[in-house]
C-alpha cells in the first residue's frame, strides 16, 4: 500500500509534510479514503493522518464568529451545545450522516473536501455563507493562509479548489441573527446509513409575514451543494402562501433539469424537488426562532 | 403442560466476549491462503489460462484449474469447482492462487492471464426461454418444473362471478449473513480434515470428497462457531471446500480461503426472483372456485437446488385456501445470473407474497374485508391441499383469531403527521416443514449422549447450531427429561468424525427433528438407569422420578442425587447413556399425478403490519408488525420471539430495501453499501407472537417457525401501502420510486385529497 505513513501531532508538521509529499492523502478520519483506497488497492501514496493534531479539533465562539476545526468529528458536531442553540440546522445534518461509528470517524473537513454532491455536512454551511481556510507553508518556513467561500472552494463533484500542498484547517462563519430560522432534511433510502438521495438546507428570515432573507441549497441534486438563487430571489420580499411555495419549487426543479439534463433518475428526482423544497421550507418556517437569553 | 422456563443460551457467552472461534479466527503451521480467479463478464468461453506472471510473484506457491481438481469437477448442470472450458456467470471461478500471505493471492490472482472469448448472455428468464437465446446447459435453459392439478380448474371459472389475473415480481436478494463464507484445509495422515461453517457438515463432506476422488471417510469436517447462515453455506460452501481441499492435497499444506464481501455477493448464491401471474375466480360471497398459477423462477447460472425450491413453491402457491380447482405450473430456467439456491424460506416467500397480495386485491374486488375473505376461504382442519393432502392440526383460524385480536386490521391509524400517509395489511400463510417429500431419505436425526461420572451429559447432536438456538433445543429437553440442571450438560462440537449424520439443519426442521430425537435419547438414558436403582431399591422402574438433580421414589425412602445415581450405574453397568434416533413421519410424491402427502405437517402464521409513507420522498416506514406463527408447542418462548423477529427484520429488507441490480451481465451491487439491509434506525415495532394451539403430530408437539417469519411480512407490507394510497404495487421490493409513482397515481386518481386516504 502506502510508502510512508505520517501520524503529527502539530499542524506545522502536517503542513511541512504535505508540502514535501504533495501527492499525499490527508487521512481525516478515513470514512471515505480508507474505503477507496481499498478498491484501489496498486495505488501507493503517502498518507498523513491528522487524527492528532489538536489544534483542528476546537469548535470556538468567538463574539460573532464561530470557527469549527477541519478535524471535528460529527459526533463531536453533535455534541456541542453551542452548535445546536447558534445553528440547530448544522447539529441535524451532522446527526443525519452514517451511523455512530462513521460519525465518530469522520470530520467536517473531510467531508467538504471529499466534495460528494451528496454530503450532509455540506449544505447548512453553503447555507451559512461559510468559508473554509486553507494553510501551507513555504520551502522557507513561512505560513501562507488563504480563504474561500465554501460554495467557491467546491468546484464540481469530488473536485475542490484545495491546492496540493494545502490543508484545510477551519471553517468559519457568522452566528446568524437570532430571528432567522434554520432547516436541514435529508431524503435516503433507510434511516441509517443512507447516502442522501436529496438532501438540503434552508435559513429564513421573516418579518411581518414577508421574507427579508432567504438562503436555501440543495444537495444530490446537481454536481455539488448549491444555493438556488432563484428560488431565493424568487421569494424575497414575498409572502410564503401555498402557491407561491408551489412555484418555488418548481423553480428548484427546472433548475435542476436546466443543470443537469434529464437523467434516468430524473422520474424519481424532479418532483421531489418540487415538494421537497417546498416542505423543507415550510419545516424551516415552524422552527423555532431562538429566544433571547 | 406447564409453561416452559426460558433458558439462556450456552453458546451465547463466547459470542459475546468475543471468545467464540469463527473459521477466520483460526490459523496452522504453514498454513498457504487461496484467491480464486474471475473472468468478468457474464458468459465466457476459456481459451487458455496462464499462471506463469503469477507463479513468478514471490510468495506465490501454486496456480490451478479446473485440470488439477483431483475428482469430479461437476456434475451436469452443476456448479464446478473451477469451471473448465465456459463460465456461466461472472462469479464462476476459473483458477485459484495459492500463496503464503493472502495479499499475495490476490495479487498473485491479479497476474494470472486469461485468454477467453465473451459469449452473448442472457439475464432474463423469460428471454433465455425464448427461440435462439444463448444456451448455459444441453439444449434448452429450461431448468425445472412442477406442476399441482386439483379439481378441473376450467369448470372452476365458469362457475365464478368474479374472475381476476395479476402478475406479481419477487426481487434477487441474498442471505447478508454477518461472516462471508470461507474454509480452511488441513492434509492429514489419510485424507483431509476441513474446518468450515455450514448448515450441512456432511453433505459438505460428501460434495468435497466426490469433488476431490476421496472416499468419504477420508474428509472430516469440523465446524468452528457459525456467523450466520439464513439458508447459505451451503452450495457456496461446497465450492469453496472443494477449492481449499485439492490445494492442500496439491501442495500438502493447510490452505485457507474466506471470501470477502464482494466475493459474497459475485459469486454466492441469491434468492430465486419469481415472476407468478395468478388467475382467480370466485363467488360475489367471497368463496374461491378457481385458481390458476403459472411462474417463472430464475435459477441462474447452474442448477443446484433449484428443483426442490420450485417443487415447494408450487405445493404452497395458492396459499392455505380451500379451493376445488387449481392449476400450479411453476418453471425454473437458466440464466446468466448468480446462481440462486437455498435462502431462508426457499421459494415460500415468493409466492406468500404474490398469494396474500391477491387475496386482497380479490377483496378489494368483491368489496369484502380482506381479513373476511381469509376466513371464508382458509383451510381448517381436515382440508384438501392442491396435491390432494389432508390437512391436520390445522392452527390457521387460531392464528386469524389471534390477529383480529392483537391487529385490529380496519383500525383508522391515528396521529398521522402531516405530509404522510398510513395504512394497515396483513396476511397470512401455511408452510410446509422439514425436508418434505422433494426429497427421498427418511426425514431423520439423531442425538446420543454420554452421562459421565461427575454427573455431567456430553451431547453429541449433528443439527448445526447456526445463530437460532438449535443446540440449546436440545439440551433444554434432555434437561427436562433427566431432572437435570442444564448446566450439568455440554453439548460436544460438530465433528463428523464423531457425530451422527442428522442431514442438514434448513427447512425450519432443526427443532422437529432434533428435539424430537433428544426425548427418544433422554427416555433412552432414564430407562437404563432407572433399571439398575429399581432393582436395587426393589421397586418398579417407573415408580422412580428425575428431578431437580434428583433420583428418588415419591415417599422419599429412596432419594439419590443424579451424579450418587450414575456413579451407582458405573458398578453395575457398563455405560450410562442415551441414545436416540427420530424421523419424521412418512410423506410421498407422485411426479405423474402431481400429487402427494408433501410434508409431514404444516405450521401457519398471520401477519399485521402498519405503514407510514412520506408523500414527498414516497419513503416507507413500517410502524408496526405483530407476527403470529404457530409454533404447535413453544420449547423457548424468547428463543421463539427472537426466531420471529429476526425472520421479521429480514423480510422488511425484501419488502423495502435489498436488491441485487446488474448491468450489462455484471452485478451492480458489489457490497453492503449498494444492498441496503434494514438497519435497527428502520425496525419497526415487533409484536412477536409465538402461537400455542394445537400441537403437532410428533411426540413434544413442535412445528418449526425460522422460515415461516420471513414469508408473511412482505405482503403485508404491500397489502397496507395499498391501504394507504389506494394503489396496489405488484413488484418487490417498495423502493423509492415505485412508491412515488404510486403517490402519483394516488394523487391524480384524487384518492389522496386532503393529505391521506384515511381524511
Amino acid at each position: 500500500m502506502s510508502n510512508y505513513f505520517f501520524q503529527p501531532k502539530y499542524l506545522k508538521q502536517a503542513l511541512e509534510y504535505k508540502r514535501d509529499y504533495e501527492v499525499a492523502n490527508l487521512l481525516a478520519g478515513g470514512t471515505d479514503l480508507v474505503i477507496s483506497m481499498r478498491s484501489r488497492a496498486d495505488q501507493k501514496h503517502e498518507i498523513i493522518d491528522l487524527s492528532k493534531i489538536t489544534e483542528l479539533k476546537t469548535i470556538e465562539l468567538d463574539g460573532d464568529a464561530i470557527c469549527i476545526g477541519s478535524m471535528v468529528t460529527f459526533t463531536e458536531l453533535i455534541d456541542s451545545e453551542m452548535l445546536f442553540d447558534k445553528v440547530p440546522f448544522l447539529s441535524k445534518a451532522a446527526q443525519s450522516v452514517g451511523a455512530p461509528q462513521i460519525r465518530n470517524r469522520g470530520t467536517i473537513g473531510g467531508n467538504i473536501c471529499n466534495a460528494s454532491p451528496a454530503a450532509d455536512g455540506i449544505p447548512p454551511l453553503v447555507c451559512l455563507g461559510a468559508q473554509v481556510n486553507l494553510q501551507s507553508v513555504d520551502e522557507n518556513n513561512e505560513i501562507h493562509n488563504r480563504t474561500l467561500p465554501i460554495e467557491a472552494f467546491i468546484l464540481n463533484k469530488g473536485k475542490t479548489a484545495i491546492k496540493n500542498y494545502e490543508i484545510l484547517t477551519h471553517i468559519l462563519f457568522n452566528v446568524p441573527s437570532e430571528t432567522a430560522t434554520m432547516g436541514f432534511d435529508k431524503i435516503g433510502r433507510r434511516n441509517a446509513l443512507a447516502i442522501s438521495r436529496l438532501n438540503g438546507a434552508c435559513m429564513i428570515k421573516m418579518e411581518q409575514q414577508i421574507v427579508q432573507q432567504i438562503r436555501f441549497v440543495l444537495g444530490a441534486a446537481t454536481s455539488k451543494p448549491e444555493r438556488f438563487s432563484g428560488v431565493e430571489d424568487y421569494l424575497i420580499g414575498k409572502e410564503l402562501t401555498v402557491l407561491i411555495l408551489k412555484e418555488a419549487g418548481r423553480l428548484a426543479s427546472d433548475y435542476v433539469l436546466e443543470k443537469t439534463g434529464r437523467r434516468s433518475s430524473s422520474n424519481y428526482k424532479l418532483p421531489v424537488i418540487t415538494s421537497f423544497t417546498e416542505e423543507l421550507i415550510k419545516k424551516t418556517l415552524k422552527a423555532e426562532v431562538k429566544v433571547n437569553e | 403442560m406447564a409453561k416452559r422456563k426460558s433458558v439462556d443460551r450456552q453458546d451465547a457467552y463466547a459470542k459475546i466476549t468475543g471468545k467464540a472461534k469463527y473459521v477466520n479466527d483460526l490459523f496452522f503451521p504453514g498454513m498457504l491462503y487461496v484467491q480464486t480467479v474471475r473472468i468478468p463478464v457474464a458468459h465466457a468461453r476459456i481459451k487458455k489460462i496462464d499462471g506463469t506472471e503469477a507463479l513468478q510473484l514471490n510468495g506465490v506457491v501454486g496456480v490451478f484449474t479446473a485440470q488439477d481438481v483431483p475428482g469430479i469437477n461437476q456434475r451436469p448442470k452443476d456448479r464446478p469447482v473451477l469451471a473448465a472450458h465456459e463460465t456461466k456467470y461472472a462469479g464462476d471461478g476459473v483458477a485459484i492462487v495459492v500463496a503464503e500471505t493472502k495479499e499475495q493471492a490476490i495479487l498473485g490472482a491479479k497476474l494470472v492471464r486469461i485468454d477467453f472469448e465473451e459469449l452473448p448472455y442472457v439475464m432474463n428468464p423469460e428471454d433465455a426461454l425464448k427461440e435462439g437465446a444463448p444456451i448455459l446447459h444441453g439444449e434448452t435453459n429450461f431448468a425445472a418444473s412442477h406442476q399441482a392439478i386439483k379439481g378441473n380448474v376450467e369448470a372452476g371459472f365458469v362457475e365464478a362471478d368474479l374472475i381476476i389475473e395479476r402478475e406479481y415480481t419477487t426481487q434477487r436478494a441474498m442471505h447478508s449473513a454477518i461472516e462471508p463464507d470461507g474454509a480452511i484445509a488441513i492434509p492429514e495422515a489419510n485424507g483431509i480434515l476441513l474446518y468450515c461453517p455450514g448448515k450441512g457438515p456432511f453433505n459438505i463432506k460428501r460434495a468435497v470428497a466426490s469433488h476431490c476422488g476421496l472416499h468419504e471417510n477420508q474428509v472430516r469436517v469440523i465446524q468452528p462457531a457459525l456467523g450466520g447462515v439464513f439458508g447459505g453455506k451451503d452450495s457456496d460452501i461446497n465450492v469453496i471446500g472443494a477449492r481449499v481441499t485439492m490445494a492442500a492435497m496439491l501442495t500438502n499444506r493447510p490452505c485457507k480461503m474466506i471470501w470477502s464481501r464482494e466475493e459474497v455477493l459475485e459469486e454466492g448464491t441469491k434468492r430465486h426472483p419469481f415472476k407468478l401471474h395468478y388467475k382467480v375466480g370466485a363467488k360475489r360471497d367471497g368463496k374461491i372456485t378457481a385458481m390458476e398459477i403459472n411462474g417463472l423462477a430464475d435459477v441462474g447460472a447452474y442448477l443446484t437446488k433449484s428443483a426442490a425450491t420450485v417443487w415447494r413453491a408450487t405445493v404452497e402457491a395458492t396459499g392455505p385456501y380451500n379451493i376445488e380447482n387449481i392449476f400450479t405450473r411453476i418453471e425454473g430456467a437458466f440464466t446468466n445470473n448468480t446462481v440462486s439456491d437455498a435462502v431462508r424460506g426457499f421459494g415460500s416467500p415468493q409466492v406468500d407474497f404474490a398469494s396474500e397480495s391477491l387475496m386482497n386485491e380479490l377483496a378489494k374486488e368483491l368489496g369484502l374485508d380482506p381479513l373476511k375473505i381469509r376466513r371464508i376461504n382458509g383451510f381448517t382442519e381436515g382440508s384438501i391441499t392442491a396435491t390432494g393432502q389432508k390437512l391436520e392440526c390445522v392452527n390457521l383460524m387460531a392464528c386469524l383469531d389471534k390477529l383480529e385480536e392483537t391487529f385490529p386490521v380496519n383500525k383508522k391509524p391515528s396521529d398521522v403527521p402531516v405530509g404522510k400517509v398510513r395504512g394497515r395489511g396483513i396476511s397470512c400463510i401455511f408452510r410446509g416443514e422439514a425436508m418434505g417429500a422433494g426429497f427421498k431419505e427418511k426425514d431423520a436425526a439423531a442425538v446420543n449422549f454420554n452421562v459421565e461420572k461427575d454427573g455431567t451429559i456430553v451431547v453429541y447432536s449433528g443439527i448445526t447450531e447456526q445463530g437460532q438456538g438449535g443446540s440449546n433445543v436440545v439440551l433444554q429437553i434432555i434437561s427436562e427429561t433427566m431432572g437435570v440442571n442444564i448446566e450439568n450438560i455440554k453439548m460436544s462440537p460438530l465433528d463428523t468424525a464423531y457425530v451422527i449424520d442428522s442431514g442438514a439443519t434448513v427447512g425450519s426442521r432443526g427443532t422437529i427433528t432434533s428435539g424430537n430425537a433428544a426425548l427418544v435419547a433422554a427416555n433412552d438414558a432414564k430407562m437404563r438407569i432407572a433399571t439398575v436403582l429399581a432393582e436395587m431399591w426393589k421397586v418398579n422402574p417407573e415408580m422412580i422420578i428425575f428431578l431437580d438433580n434428583r433420583v428418588f421414589i415419591e415417599d422419599q425412602t429412596h432419594c439419590l442425587s443424579f451424579k450418587d445415581a450414575v456413579n451407582l450405574c458405573y458398578t453395575v453397568i457398563p455405560g450410562v447413556y442415551g441414545h436416540g434416533w427420530w424421523s419424521l413421519p412418512p410423506v410421498w410424491w407422485d411426479f405423474d399425478s402431481n400429487s402427494g402427502e408433501t410434508y409431514a405437517s404444516f405450521n401457519y402464521g398471520a401477519c399485521g403490519a402498519e405503514v407510514e409513507i412520506d408523500l414527498v420522498s414516497g419513503k416507507v416506514e413500517v410502524t408496526e408488525v405483530v407476527a403470529i406463527h404457530d409454533v404447535g408447542r413453544i420449547i423457548n418462548e424468547e428463543e421463539a420471539k427472537a426466531q420471529i423477529a429476526g425472520g421479521v427484520s429480514m423480510a422488511l429488507g425484501l419488502a423495502l430495501s435489498e436488491t441485487i441490480a446488474t448491468k450489462n451481465g455484471r452485478l451492480v451491487t458489489t457490497n453492503f453499501d449498494k444492498y441496503l439491509l434494514q438497519t435497527i434506525m428502520d425496525s419497526p415495532n415487533i409484536t412477536a407472537i409465538p402461537l400455542e394451539a394445537q400441537p403437532a403430530n410428533n411426540p413434544l408437539g413442535v412445528k418449526g417457525v425460522s422460515e415461516s417469519s420471513t414469508a408473511t411480512v412482505s405482503p403485508a407490507v404491500f397489502n397496507a401501502i395499498e391501504n394507504a394510497l389506494g394503489i396496489r404495487l405488484r413488484n418487490l421490493p417498495a423502493d423509492l420510486e415505485s412508491v412515488l409513482a404510486a403517490i402519483e397515481t394516488s394523487e391524480r386518481l384524487g384518492y389522496l385529497k386532503g393529505g391521506g386516504i384515511h381524511e
